[in-house]
């Protein structure tokens, strides 16, 4: 499958033999996909609009016959809605600033100052990459209790400021294409590290800050385990919220209720994406990045 | 990646460099100490976070250790013997390789090909791109919460479209050889935007000119593709099969929350397995034995994947 792109200007367009994909073909192909993509979400949003019943009906129901709206109603009343959403907010919104500011940091350590012993250390950070979060996660809920932050926001605050590997490996990466003479301009100028990384990647980085962040905000946004395990009934977070206590009288989740509490529980990081995404993809072709 | 050397060169460090605190000794302290102060925070998880439990886990392995802390008498190496013969390590741990050779190209070839065909497309390029990327920014619980709906037998999506085309209806999370086709299916579906804009990113850093002198050379699409495109994506690829493997490797959550492992421990991933023993079963001391037989295979994969890609130009000095 070839892109097609337009012709430059007063340059005689070689045409290869082989059949080309139209630009309308392509175009149909990527909607096919887009609405595959997009699927999933509507029948999110159609099971928050059915009622139980409909829900449930064999053959399969697709559209409810008159949209239930106090499906929503009950999904932000009938638990404290409000306030586990300011709780998610608070601890995505520090994770995320944290994380981002000391990850740049680290990174920027890896890619360009010398020092014995950073080749090992920067295999260690890959090979720490590889170790799944749930395996260390017993012997770090120990270590919490034990210092008596189980049921406060502090672990989050050391894991921003602990930085991550994986977004370490992300800036590494791009600060080592940095070329060099940028700073060594600086450095001739008697510039220490600090003002170099300050004044010169810093703004150089915007997109991969960003990348950062919004990557940061939506694993602690979406984050299940972390919450379940180290918060209380009245500190947890939306994640914890909305997946169990939807329950009628017998016990039974009721999903029409979880769906559309679900669905507002997503809306933010889809809003985020959906205004920073421009700016962002913008931003790193316009920072120059290349493949 | 390379960068363009930008125009933001920092011609006005030079006035500042009178004011600027150089050590009297010069550069070397920052030499020396500079770079080990950049690299604190990560000191700082590798300590408390992984170092920590890692070692304990470790000492554990050697422990007959349970969640409550209760026991702990040594059993030297009698957790280890029972990894190696254990039948639900090793089917477990096919079970998370089956699923990252399933899963891995799908992830990487779909989101090359998603990217080169939304490369350009003016208008509609917002929307392509929310759209493609949007199921990432999903918490795996709600990925899951549709995915289960959307499988259900009788009145779920999938189910109802192959009933009303005529269709056998099929128990997707309850079938053998059906149950990880799923899961698959849905993890492409949920994570596939993210390599999707990174080929993208990539993409549009690739300078017109090259396509330029091409034409007027006489190349066709075919030939723009595999003499430009693709071999300048090479790096791009080295690095998202290196996320991505890693990624899938790690497989747990979706499963467990979509089949819990099952049918009949079909799906059931070594992750899983080593949750089981450790938070169910409460064998801390053999759970950390598997994890560390599975860092082993990790290790292994990842090696491979490093000699694979150390043969093109400097990846990782």
């Amino acid at each position: 499958m070839h892109v097609r792109r337009p012709a430059p200007t007063g340059v005689h367009r070689v045409s290869s033999r082989k059949p080309r994909l139209s630009a309308g073909a392509v175009y149909v192909l990527l909607m096919a996909v887009a609405v595959l993509f997009v699927g999933p979400f509507v029948w999110l949003v159609l099971a928050a609009l059915k009622t139980r019943d409909e829900w449930a009906s064999v053959p399969t129901h697709i559209l409810p016959r008159q949209a239930q709206w106090e499906n929503f109603t009950h999904a932000l009343t009938d638990i404290n809605f409000p306030a586990y959403a300011v709780n998610s907010l608070f601890l995505s919104t520090m994770y995320a600033v944290l994380v981002t500011a000391s990850s740049a940091v680290v990174g920027f350590g890896f890619a360009r100052l010398r020092g014995s012993g950073k080749r090992g250390l920067f295999l260690v950070l890959l090979s720490t990459m590889m170790l799944p979060q749930i395996l260390t996660l017993l012997p770090t809920y120990v270590l919490f209790s034990r210092l008596g932050l189980v049921n406060t926001y502090w672990p989050w605050v050391l894991w921003g400021v602990a930085s991550s590997p994986y977004l370490i490996f992300l800036f590494r990466q791009f600060f080592a294409a940095i070329p060099s003479e940028l700073e060594d301009a600086a450095i001739i100028d008697g510039c220490g590290w600090g003002r170099i990384f300050v004044r010169i990647f810093l703004p150089l980085s915007r997109p991969v800050l960003l990348t950062s962040f919004l990557l940061s905000f939506v694993w602690t946004w979406g984050d299940y385990i972390a919450p379940a395990l180290l918060l209380d009934v009245d500190h947890t977070t939306l994640s914890v919220a909305i997946t169990a206590w939807y329950r009628d009288p017998h016990g039974n989740a009721i999903p029409t209720v979880q769906a559309a509490a679900a669905a507002l529980y997503v809306l933010p990081a889809l809003l985020i994406f959906l205004f920073a995404q421009r700016y962002f993809i913008r931003s790193i072709v316009s920072s120059g990045v290349k493949g | 990646m390379a960068v363009q050397t930008s125009p933001r060169t920092p011609t006005g460090s030079s006035s500042t460099s009178t004011a600027s605190p150089r050590t009297p000794t010069g550069q070397p302290w920052t030499e020396k100490w500079g770079g080990l102060l950049f690299v604190a925070p990560f000191l700082v998880l590798f300590g408390f976070f992984l170092l920590w439990p890692t070692l304990s886990g470790l000492w554990n392995s050697f422990f007959n250790k349970s969640l409550a802390g209760v026991g702990g008498e040594f059993l030297g190496l009698a957790n280890w013997r029972e990894v190696f013969h254990d039948p639900a390590v090793w089917s477990s741990l096919k079970n998370t390789l089956v699923f990252t050779a399933m899963s891995t190209p799908p992830l990487v070839l779909t989101a090359l090909v998603m990217a080169l065909l939304a490369n350009r497309t003016g208008v509609f390029g917002w929307f392509l791109r929310f759209a493609y990327f949007a199921p990432f920014v999903l918490p795996a619980t709600v990925v899951t919460l549709i995915w289960v709906w959307i499988y259900q037998p009788g009145f779920g999506l999938v189910n109802g479209l192959l009933t009303s085309a005529g269709f056998a209806e099929i128990d997707w999370l309850n079938t053998e050889n059906r149950a990880m086709l799923a899961v698959v299916i849905t993890t492409v579906w949920w994570t596939v935007g993210f390599n999707f804009l990174l080929y993208l990113a990539a993409l549009q850093g690739i300078p017109e000119h090259l396509y330029e002198a091409a034409a007027i050379d006489g190349a066709g699409d075919r030939q723009k593709l595999f003499r430009i495109t693709l071999p300048l994506l090479s790096r791009t690829t080295g690095l998202i099969v290196v996320l991505q493997l890693v990624a899938s490797l790690k497989i747990f959550d979706q499963i467990y929350l979509m089949t819990v492992g099952g049918p009949n421990f079909s799906t059931r991933p070594i992750i899983q397995y080593i949750y089981e023993s450790g938070f169910t079963s409460y064998r801390i001391g053999y759970a950390s034995a598997i994890s560390y037989l599975f860092f082993v295979v990790i290790v292994i994969v990842s090696i491979a994947q490093f000699k694979l890609f150390s043969g093109r130009k400097e990846d990782l000095r």
